[in-house]
């Protein structure tokens, strides 16, 4: 299982961006050879709170229903994951707490990998994390 | 579905093929750790191909839909930096 975080969908929708046309040929690698590939109820709610604080909501409510298609299934934060997330606070006090909730869940629900922008989750052990260009390097050549 | 070794896949190759064209099994074939290919129903392919098409197309709908974010994550954290915070 592939984890998808947050950043890699909201730049993979932003044309202005130096990450767009990775990421969106990142998720199109890993859709066209049907890796299973998920994320969590949290990156939604992010999105929609982007959306709103730019006042985009119509755009972000659009950009989750388009993930929603590609990831039909993400993964909710369960019991499991709260209690996850809750005793991971104190081992990296470095991240930030919605980074904390998508840890909780690679590692809860054992992901293979994480594919994030954020250096700060790349730094943690015990799950492997690519950038958007490594993972492009990494699932165009190996899988 | 089930992974199975190349060489379980190739000493087992007959029985295999009727489990997956008889009862619908479907299996995944590993060769030094990696799963390079996969033994599925006819039907289910097809259906496969139908879902990996329609997800692309769900990207490219994804990446024309231009929510306009700050040019670095650090200004999209900043906005996410209430997210969880309880006193707001």
């Amino acid at each position: 299982m592939i984890y998808i975080d947050t950043n890699v969908f909201i730049y993979a929708n932003d044309k202005g961006s130096r990450f767009y046309k990775n990421a969106v040929s990142l998720l199109k690698l890993l859709a066209s050879k049907d890796l299973n590939i998920t994320t969590s109820t949290e990156a939604f709610q992010e999105i929609v709170h982007v959306a709103k604080k730019l006042k985009q909501v119509v755009r972000g409510v659009e950009l989750c229903d388009k993930i929603l298609k590609v990831i039909p299934n993400p993964i909710s934060i369960d019991l499991v994951i709260i209690k996850k997330f809750l005793k991971m606070i104190k081992i990296y006090p470095f991240l930030e707490s919605r980074d904390l909730l998508h840890l909780a869940v690679c590692l809860e629900k054992k992901a293979d990998s994480l594919i994030t922008e954020d250096e700060k989750l790349r730094r943690v052990k015990g799950i492997r994390c690519y950038s958007i260009v490594r993972a492009l390097e990494q699932y165009g050549q190996n899988s | 579905m089930k992974v199975i070794s190349a060489s379980e896949a190739r000493n087992n190759f007959s029985e295999i093929l009727s489990l997956v064209a008889f009862r619908g099994e479907e299996f995944e074939i590993k060769r030094k750790g990696k799963i390079l290919a996969a033994i599925v129903p006819k039907k289910n392919a097809s259906k496969k191909k139908s879902e990996i098409r329609n997800k692309l197309k769900a990207i490219d709908e994804l990446s024309q839909i231009s929510l306009k974010i700050p040019d670095n994550w650090e200004e999209v954290e900043k906005l996410l930096s209430d997210l969880h915070d309880p006193h707001i």
